[in-house]
């Protein structure tokens, strides 16, 4: 214990104890010199090995080595910038990567107890169909009945007419229960948030705002508290305001205008509902044992209410499934996430590669201080050291460096994300990013630093350093593992460019596939009528007399409506019945007996050039009070009458039931791909708008012009013309629509695009070192052969052979390892295969034109050789 | 001189049982002992002031300010208890240990 604390004390006060020391010494000669002896040893030496007893030595020898290291990163700037700057790229690059790792999958969601909060969806298990609102009848049962929650609050979203004595505006509202607030942990910033006592029926009349509506509507002022607005023609009373910059999403709801509570009033419908509902697992209940007893009580439940019974009574499956909420958030995202983060390190790899090159090169210029420190008595384990501790300088400056390139980049990564939840979950640099760039930084010491000093101290080499240190180095030593180095950058960086370049080739294939529809040259705006519109018939009249003005407008083509906009949204899925059939379970690869359900007008079909494939379109005479009718896609046709004409069979959404119509098909068209080209089409049911009004409806304009957005003023004035309270909003081109649905894969292919551009960048790099040093290392044999006849054509050729036997075998490699993981990209790919001929040929060209690019200088330099000055150099 | 040299674990006792009759400079340590063995053992500096440092390190002695017979301001070296406690461990132990070798040196 002493021991150690004077052990520790010497360490702060080492220069005092080594002052005495010395002056104890000193006095140790002056006596013995007064009695005439005169033997003493190298004074510097003794005290060396008596300071060695406090067992410090090893940090004054680091920092020797330390001082010596930066002192000899000082001396040659160049090889240190490129050095530290290709590390803190390949650190840079992996840590901003990670640093979406980090918030999407590892750190907590910004809620309370997030790890135990999870989404509760109803599902059809027989039926396929997985991911069902909840009524709120159900919501209210299991939210009482349940032994595994703390607590359950629903969420319903909805889009409500906001009135106040100076505007009406359309925002995006959540009902939601009163218990969402604290469970999610949100906190009003004035006011109260709701609470449970807010869903009692009677009492569901006040509404919290947003930050963003109090600034724009209400100025932001504090008296806003206790004051009426109106909601749909109803009267509200604002009760408080949440916080700015307030971010909320649990999937598929993101953050609110307004919040008013949901209204639990008893409701016996148990079959069609909105809720999401969210739930927090009691401690210690795991999410398997919650499944179990949510079973036990969906089984209840469906007995109780024969909840979606099939026509013929059949059993479609009614569940729960509990997602937990992180999941539900960011659970696409997980393999994109892993794609980049893979990419990322190969960039890592080739980095390193490059360092470890231009490590060996600076190595073989400095054989000659090498050869000096060994015959002054260095051991090879010293030299070791030596070596280490500057690679050790390098990667801590790279790793530095990087993780200011890191935060800077996720930043950027963040901002240009195309999805929502990366705004939710933000990015923070915390310690596991740190680690994580000090990890990077490490194997970075390893691959860049460790590998090449082996290699330059393998034994022998000293040897050779100290009798020819340029030649022997540079030739045995150095050239080999060189030219390894470069091949392996070249072919990381190969399968790098094959995967971007494969992923840009679906990208394209992707935007130009055939959707079933032409978006082109079409303006889209969502339409809600306020509540004033009570009837179908007040409702078809409006949409009637607005579809014959804006037809009229001279660049208009075609317009129509329809209750969802395909690609935009991606539908409802709900159950459907074939009159005198029973429900059929959904097995793999086979048409599910569930619908996308679509109100749309007669003209719909013709704005959109969706084919008719049989029977009949919609007409104007499909209106209320004749036969209903419904139009088929493709799909629904393949699975349910492979072999028959539909037209004239009757189907129904739901279970048939009093009161609700079949409906007659009429017609079939063909298939739309509403979830993107890369999905599969989904049955499609169309009913006329005339016969099933809504009062939200999507306007299409199909125009002449290839600018549709210019007909933007004369369609507001068109809808204000007919009834100025009918609000137009969302208003965009299909094309727009489309491009942001492209998103995310064309953030994949960006992002991996530059990584690869990178790689390539970095590649050329090293091949423009290993051939320019080769061009060095062999100008006396280029004097020779020039002497002997050589043209300067045949030189330069013969340096950029090199380059290219070099690029050749890392291409070769390069695609071996491309086609290796191949099974990593597969699910990114769209209508091409892995073996992609106009891909491989193009990376190929890359590759060989890159190379050549690369090696260009060196031959140049090779071609102006002067055999007069090369032969007489040494 | 590699007769006189002695393991640096005698040194450490003989420094320490000449530093029991009081303080003395790193000199006269080297004095004291080249002249009690009769002028048989010689402690070179370079032995000497590594065993020092261990010693202090160890706490058995600690370092003073005195004046020299030369009037020279030197560093005197003073046993402290834990030191004296050694002394006394290392010096049994000794005495063991030479026993038995006497003891194999008289039979043999």
């Amino acid at each position: 214990m002493s021991e150690s604390f004077r052990r520790l004390r010497y360490l702060f006060n080492r220069r005092r104890f080594d002052q005495e020391l010395a002056d104890d010494m000193e006095f140790h000669r002056e006596m013995a010199a007064r009695e005439g002896r005169q033997n003493f040893g190298s004074t510097l030496r003794l005290r060396e090995d008596s300071r060695e007893a406090w067992g410090w030595m090893w940090i004054d020898r680091l920092a020797q080595d330390f001082r010596f290291a930066v002192r000899m990163l000082r001396k040659s700037p160049g090889f240190t910038a490129t050095a530290v700057l290709t590390l803190a790229l390949g650190i840079g690059a992996n840590t901003a990567v990670f640093s979406l790792v980090n918030s999407f999958l590892l750190r907590p969601l910004p809620y309370p107890h997030s790890q135990r909060l999870v989404k509760v969806w109803e599902q059809l298990r027989v039926l396929g169909v997985n991911r069902f609102a909840a009524p709120v009848g159900d919501f209210v049962d299991y939210r009482k009945d349940n032994h595994v929650f703390e607590d359950m609050a629903a969420v319903e979203n909805d889009h409500f007419l906001l009135t106040t004595d100076q505007l009406s505006q359309r925002v995006f509202t959540l009902k939601v229960t009163g218990n969402l607030f604290g469970m999610m942990g949100l906190h009003p910033a004035l006011g109260r948030s709701l609470v449970d006592s807010d869903n009692q029926p009677g009492h569901e009349h006040v509404i919290v705002l947003s930050d963003a509506v109090w600034r724009e509507n209400f100025g932001a002022d504090s008296s806003v508290l206790g004051k009426n607005v109106t909601l749909d023609g109803q009267t509200y009373e604002v009760v408080g305001v949440m916080p700015r910059g307030l971010r909320f999403s649990i999937g598929q709801l993101d953050t609110p205008d307004v919040w008013v509570p949901l209204s639990l009033a008893p409701d016996p419908n148990r079959n069609t509902g909105r809720l999401q509902i969210v739930a927090r697992l009691r401690e210690g209940v795991t999410l398997a044992s919650a499944q179990a007893d949510m079973d036990t009580l969906a089984r209840q439940m469906e007995q109780e209410y024969h909840i979606e019974m099939g026509p013929h009574g059949e059993d479609p499956g009614y569940g729960l499934w509990l997602v937990p909420l992180r999941e539900e958030l960011v659970g696409d995202l997980r393999e994109s996430l892993f794609l980049m983060l893979g990419a990322a390190g190969l960039i890592l790899l080739i980095a390193c590669a490059n360092v470890a090159n231009l490590m060996l090169a600076h190595g073989v210029s400095r054989g000659r201080e090498f050869a000096i420190r060994v015959s002054l008595g260095a051991s090879r384990g010293r030299l070791l050291r030596l070596l280490t501790i500057e690679a050790a300088c390098l990667a801590a400056i790279g790793g530095l460096v990087g993780f200011a390139v890191a935060a800077a980049l996720s930043r950027l990564l963040l901002l240009w994300s195309p999805f929502d939840v990366a705004r939710l979950l933000g990015v923070t640099l915390d310690f596991r990013l740190l680690a994580f760039a000090f990890s990077a930084a490490f194997v970075s010491l390893l691959f860049s630093g460790l590998l090449p000093a082996l290699l330059m101290l393998r034994k022998g080499n000293t040897v050779g350093m100290q009798t020819r240190s340029h030649h022997v180095v540079g030739d045995r030593a150095g050239r080999k593992p060189r030219q390894a180095l470069v091949i392996s950058e070249t072919a990381l960086s190969v399968a790098l460019v094959m995967c971007a370049g494969l992923l840009l080739h679906s990208f394209v294939l992707l935007r130009q596939a055939p959707l079933g529809f032409d978006p082109s040259q079409t303006l889209t705006a969502w339409i809600e009528l306020p509540t004033s519109y009570q009837t179908r018939v007040q409702e078809s009249s409006f949409y009637e007399s607005l579809l014959a003005r804006v037809k009229a407008i001279p660049d208009v083509q075609s317009v129509a409506t329809t209750t969802m906009l395909p690609v935009e949204e991606q539908g409802r899925h709900d159950p459907f019945s074939i009159e005198g059939r029973a429900w059929q379970p959904t097995g793999h690869d086979q048409v599910p007996q569930f619908a996308n359900n679509q109100a749309v007008s007669a003209d719909y079909f013709r704005t959109l050039h969706i084919l008719l494939k049989r029977g009949r379109l919609l007409t104007a005479e499909d209106r209320d009070g004749t036969q209903p009718v419904a139009i088929i896609n493709e799909t629904l046709v393949r699975g349910f009458w492979p072999n028959e004409d539909p037209i004239g069979r009757h189907i129904l959404m739901g279970a048939p039931r009093p009161g609700v119509p079949w409906l007659t098909i009429v017609g079939v068209v063909g298939d739309v791909r509403s979830s993107g080209a890369n999905a599969a089409p989904a049955p499609e049911l169309y009913t006329s708008l005339l016969q099933t009004p809504s009062p939200s409806m999507a306007l299409l304009l199909r125009t002449r012009t290839p600018d549709p957005e210019k007909l933007v003023t004369q369609l507001r004035s068109e809808v204000a013309a007919i009834d100025p309270g009918v609000a137009l909003y969302a208003v965009q081109t299909y094309d727009d629509i489309f491009a942001q649905t492209l998103g995310p894969r064309r953030y994949e292919m960006l992002l991996l695009s530059s990584f690869a551009c990178l790689a390539l960048l970095l590649a050329a790099i090293g091949i423009y070192g290993v051939i320019s040093y080769s061009v060095s290392q062999r100008s006396q044999e280029m004097g020779l052969r020039m002497a002997f006849g050589a043209t300067p054509e045949d030189l330069s050729k013969l340096v950029l052979r090199q380059a290219l036997l070099l690029s050749t075998v890392g291409l070769l490699l390069g695609m071996a390892l491309g086609l290796a993981s191949h099974k990593l990209l597969a699910a990114a790919l769209f209508g091409i295969s892995f073996v992609d001929l106009p891909v491989y040929a193009a990376v190929v060209l890359t590759i060989l034109a890159v190379s050549l690019l690369a090696a260009y200088l060196p031959a140049r330099r090779a071609a102006r050789l002067d055999p007069m000055t090369t032969l007489r150099a040494e | 001189m590699p007769k006189n040299e002695m393991p640096s674990g005698a040194l450490i006792l003989l420094i320490l049982r000449v530093l029991r009759s009081g303080p003395l400079h790193g000199y006269a340590i080297a004095q004291r002992i080249h002249a009690l063995s009769s002028e048989v053992l010689r402690v070179e500096e370079g032995s000497l002031y590594p065993a020092l440092q261990k010693i202090l390190l160890k706490g058995w002695v600690t370092a003073e300010w005195g004046i020299s017979e030369t009037n020279r301001k030197v560093r005197f070296y003073r046993l402290t208890a834990e030191g004296s406690k050694q002394l006394k461990t290392e010096l049994s132990e000794y005495d063991r240990v030479n026993a038995a070798i006497q003891a194999i040196l008289r039979t043999a």
